[in-house]
């Protein structure tokens, strides 16, 4: 007889499963017969039946399954996160596929396993299943990288990437057996306990195997010591490539992270918050730095996406001595992830031709044609600026308020810092909707700014700035959201 | 009810004024400031009853939207009204009407906002949302110079942003941290201007906190090393004249500093007075130094603002009633003649296609009502009796001499300086040379519009009037004013 409560223990998993059923019938379609349209809406129903499967989980109490992975709220709540980005990524995919790919099909089969990895790591109880999470992100991801296998830079980036992030894994399994050496087990409970009883700061392999352990977390947050291949991965990537990297792959790593840090308190101690301090201050401030001299606009996003992981640093470096920094993490990344999209929807719209994106992307004829997109843009630009009545200015009230909390002023004077230099690219950012005369004429000729958007896209984009605005206005809604789902 | 009418009819009118035509945007414009004009006229009959509005925002921090409004805001409110309706006025044939409109709305809107907002978070929404609207109209509408590339004026857009965000920025810190310590004092979380005046505090926290409102609101004020975004906003300002909300912007910041700073940490004015009064100083003879220097009339406008911030920031740190008098009335006045100012320049360079003073001479007797007027706003800002502005300027030296004798006899010199420039300046427009541009030019006499004459006139008479008859707006102001001085010596 099937037990009842390992059933339910298995209903956790039900995203997982459906997200690895669609992969096959996803294969089983491409090998039968191929049909974009066809894969593109396989893919994308299979990745929202998983969400829609997230309200059956009971996340009432936290439960185990099979000694790898716990599930409890927070990782609902990632999972969720993951699969919209993933969604996003695949509608925002379709018309670039159409225009440049030769093989379109397996665009969506490597998101689909990323997503899976993606899941794990939300899941994430035991070292094993840590590794299995980021490696199923990360092999994925040499090929969405090169998927413009044609173009010299797309295939440089993805050499680059792959042999980065195999020397990042390397070093995760470095570090996972020398815990393994020292502790005997891989759990995260018994890894916890080890540092309540204070003889994890003690002993040399312990805190050398954590290290390496973190060093690779950081290395796919591209923080800033480790940051050195983001821009040139994001120059050679396609866009819908570039979108998968600044919101799933990082909110993958980024999850990897948390949980590490939530069940093994090691940033209790002064020394790691230090440290950890250390890294988002360069990450944010050399990161906004060196943003200011990019002409190309995918180099751009790869620095901004450095900063930004060094913001989300920031509520790593309090989660043990501050009571709402899970919160200002929800806060950040759904604001984050609709302004991102909110980008990408532009960039897709008038970059899909673009070989070599200039910075000031828009078309000249924006304000006519459009005056819509304009506004749109702006929006987006004015929220991850933080502005009042946009929901950035929320999750910056709330990571402020967070930081000046803790007092942690190093972080404040950062955050105030970067925030000031990185006025400068995100108002030519959003300026790049106004300014007229990018292109020559030519360039209108071949039709490469009329590229039509989907309807899909256009609402997908104007759902983010509906959300945008209007829990910007009213973020009471937002706060009553996360009190409940937290 | 009349309050939040206030700010949401520039809003609203702002939404529908961008969606709507060309010809009707400018109507819906009109309307929605006389309203606000007329709204805020009306509050001066109800004049005793204090006015409230409190409706909750985020209950989960008890942020509210709380509005009030003493003689104070009055006074600002209906100066906002008044400045607002000659900005509206004065860029009738401004091109993408619409668009621009809405900017202007919004912009009179938030500035509205700011003097009523008693939250503080409401307060610091307020002054923050003000910036986009302002970078947008330096970004599309602005004047480029002669000759020069569109990419100064970008740039100079960028200045424009990046030093309100950086006042925003700090504010927000220290409205957070000032908040926090009220909350660990008394487990109370709350944005309330009233409660949070209550803190108790530590001197050192007090006086951080001090410094980093002091910073914000220095950034707006502006204070002499803070101050070339002021230069910059007059000089690409387009040219209509609706520059003259970059005067109301900056008189934010002195407002903001006798409501909340001086009552929030009154323990550290005894100390920081002298400070923040040779700062004014600096202020005062730096400006005036450098308006020698300008050719460009509307910088020379912007210098002679940075000159009247001094005098402001000095009467501000005096603790003394007859000088916050003063003060109230320095800032109507030196809006007033600055706007007064900015009309005399747009009609100028509308006539003459110059704003360089040296190519503006010998207009005397040329353009009919203009030299006079203009001679009349350049002795305004000069203070010659009769004026608000002396009034004003007369006031304050004579409240500071009670208190800080040394500064108010060193600020007295600055009427020398300001007599210079101010003389000069007529003496290059109106009289000098013989003006080539003005013969050239199609040999029609050139006249003011009715629209245009009634605009100077009006402010003419307002100067005038608040001059002889200051005493409604010192009456209306005293009873605020007591308030906030009873609250800095009840320590």
């Amino acid at each position: 007889m099937i037990d009842i409560t390992n059933f339910i223990q298995l209903l956790g998993l039900l995203p997982l499963a459906i997200v690895g059923i669609t992969v096959v019938l996803l294969l089983v379609a491409i090998s039968l017969k191929r049909n974009h349209l066809f894969s593109c809406l396989l893919t994308v129903s299979g990745l929202l039946i998983s969400l829609l499967s997230l309200f059956l989980i009971n996340t009432k109490n936290p439960h185990t399954v099979a000694f790898l992975m716990q599930i409890d709220r927070h990782a609902v709540f990632y999972v969720a996160l993951m699969l919209l980005s993933s969604i996003v990524t695949c509608i925002f995919s379709y018309s670039w596929l159409e225009q440049n790919a030769v093989q379109k099909d397996e665009f969506y089969l490597l998101i689909l396993i990323a997503t899976l990895g993606g899941i794990v790591t939300a899941y994430v109880n035991h070292l094993t299943a840590l590794f299995i999470g980021v490696e199923l992100v990360s092999l994925p991801l040499f090929g969405l990288i090169g998927f413009n296998f044609q173009k010299n830079s797309s295939l440089e980036a993805s050499i680059k990437y792959t042999i980065l992030s195999a020397t990042s894994s390397s070093f995760l399994l470095f570090g996972i057996a020398l815990l393994y050496a020292k502790i005997g087990d891989l759990s995260f409970t018994v890894l916890n306990a080890a540092f309540i009883n204070d003889i994890g700061y003690h002993q040399p392999l312990i805190i050398v195997g954590l290290t390496f352990v973190i060093l690779s977390m950081l290395f796919k947050l591209s923080l800033m010591p480790l940051h050195f291949w983001t821009p040139d991965v994001y120059q050679g990537s396609p866009i819908p490539t570039v979108l998968f990297l600044s919101t799933f792959s990082k909110l993958a790593a980024f999850t990897a992270l948390l949980r590490l840090s939530l069940y093994i308190p090691f940033l209790s101690n002064q020394t790691t918050q230090g440290i950890f301090t250390a890294i988002s201050v360069i990450s944010i401030i050399f990161g906004s730095l060196m943003a200011l001299h990019q002409s190309d606009i995918k180099r751009l996003l790869g620095y901004l996406s450095i900063v930004q992981s060094g913001y989300l640093l920031t509520c790593i470096t309090t989660i043990q001595i501050s009571s709402i920094s899970l919160e200002v993490i929800a806060i950040y990344l759904i604001s984050y992830l609709l302004a991102t999209f909110g980008i990408f929807s532009m960039l897709s719209t008038y970059c899909t031709k673009l070989d070599n994106s200039d910075y000031t992307f828009a078309s000249s004829h924006m304000q006519k044609t459009s005056k819509m997109l304009t506004v749109k843009m702006t929006i987006f630009v004015l929220s991850i600026i933080g502005i009042p009545t946009t929901l950035g200015f929320v999750s910056k009230l709330y990571l402020l308020s967070m930081t000046i909390n803790c007092r942690f002023w190093i972080l404040v004077i950062a955050i105030v810092t970067g925030s000031l230099i990185s006025l400068f690219y995100y108002l030519r950012l959003m300026n790049g909707v106004y300014v007229k005369k990018i292109f020559s004429e030519e360039n209108f000729d071949t039709g490469m700014i009329y590229h039509r958007t989907s309807k899909v896209e256009t609402a997908v984009s104007f759902l983010s700035v509906t959300f945008i605005l209007l829990l910007g206005i009213f973020p009471q809604i937002i706060i009553r959201l996360l009190k409940f789902i937290l | 009810m009349s309050l939040i009418l206030l700010i949401l009819i520039p809003y609203t009118s702002a939404i529908l004024s961008w969606k709507s035509k060309d010809i009707y945007s400018r109507w819906i414009a009109v309307t929605a400031v006389f309203t606000t004009l007329l709204i805020s006229l009306i509050n001066w009959l109800t004049l005793n009853e204090k006015v409230k509005f409190i409706c909750p925002w985020i209950p989960q921090f008890n942020i509210n939207i709380y509005l009030s409004m003493d003689g104070l805001s009055l006074t600002m409110v209906s100066l906002v009204g008044i400045i607002g309706t000659i900005a509206v006025f004065c860029s009738w044939n401004e091109s993408r009407k619409n668009l621009f409109y809405a900017n202007i709305l919004w912009i009179i809107g938030s500035i509205i906002g700011i003097f009523l907002a008693t939250d503080m978070l409401l307060f610091f929404f307020f002054w923050e949302i003000m910036s986009i609207p302002m970078y947008l109209i330096i970004y599309f509408w602005g004047y480029e110079g002669k000759g020069k590339s569109t990419s100064k004026l970008h740039r100079s857009a960028t200045v424009f942003f990046l030093y309100t965000q950086a006042s925003g920025l700090l504010l927000l810190i220290a409205t957070i941290s000032l908040v926090l310590v009220h909350y660990n004092v008394t487990h109370n979380l709350t944005f309330d201007y009233i409660e949070l005046s209550k803190t108790s505090m530590s001197y050192r926290t007090e006086f951080f906190l001090m410094l980093t409102f002091f910073a914000a609101f220095s950034i707006k004020m502006p204070l002499v090393p803070l101050h070339k975004w002021v230069v910059n906003t007059h000089f690409y300002t387009p040219n209509s004249g609706a520059a003259d909300l970059v005067g109301l912007v900056i008189k934010t910041a002195p407002y903001a500093i006798l409501r909340f700073l001086l009552v929030f940490f009154p323990h550290t004015i005894t100390f920081f007075s002298s400070v923040a009064m040779c700062l004014g100083l600096v202020n005062i003879f730096y400006g005036a130094y450098m308006v020698f220097n300008q050719n460009d009339i509307k910088k020379l406008i912007a210098y002679s603002s940075i000159c009247h911030a001094g005098f402001i920031l000095i009467s501000i740190y005096t603790s003394n009633l007859i000088s916050y008098q003063g003060l109230v009335i320095q800032i109507v006045a030196s809006s007033l003649s600055t706007t007064g100012l900015i009309l005399i320049a747009s009609q100028l360079y509308k006539k003459l296609d110059s704003r360089n003073i040296n190519e503006i001479s010998n207009i005397w007797g040329q353009i009919r009502w203009l030299p006079a007027t203009t001679i009349f706003f350049f002795l305004a800002t000069l203070g010659v009796p009769g004026t608000g502005n002396f009034l004003g300027e007369f006031l304050i030296l004579l409240g500071c001499y009670q208190t800080h004798p040394i500064f108010s006899y060193i600020a007295t010199f600055s009427l020398i300086t300001v007599t210079i420039y101010a003389v000069s300046a007529i003496n290059k427009t109106c009289f000098g040379i013989s003006n080539k541009r003005l013969i050239s030019s199609s040999g029609k006499y050139l006249e003011l519009s009715l629209c245009e004459g009634t605009l100077i006139f009006s402010l003419v008479f307002f100067i005038i009037a608040l001059g002889i008859f200051p005493q409604i707006i010192l009456e209306t102001t005293e009873g605020p004013i007591f308030n906030i001085l009873t609250s800095i010596e009840h320590l």
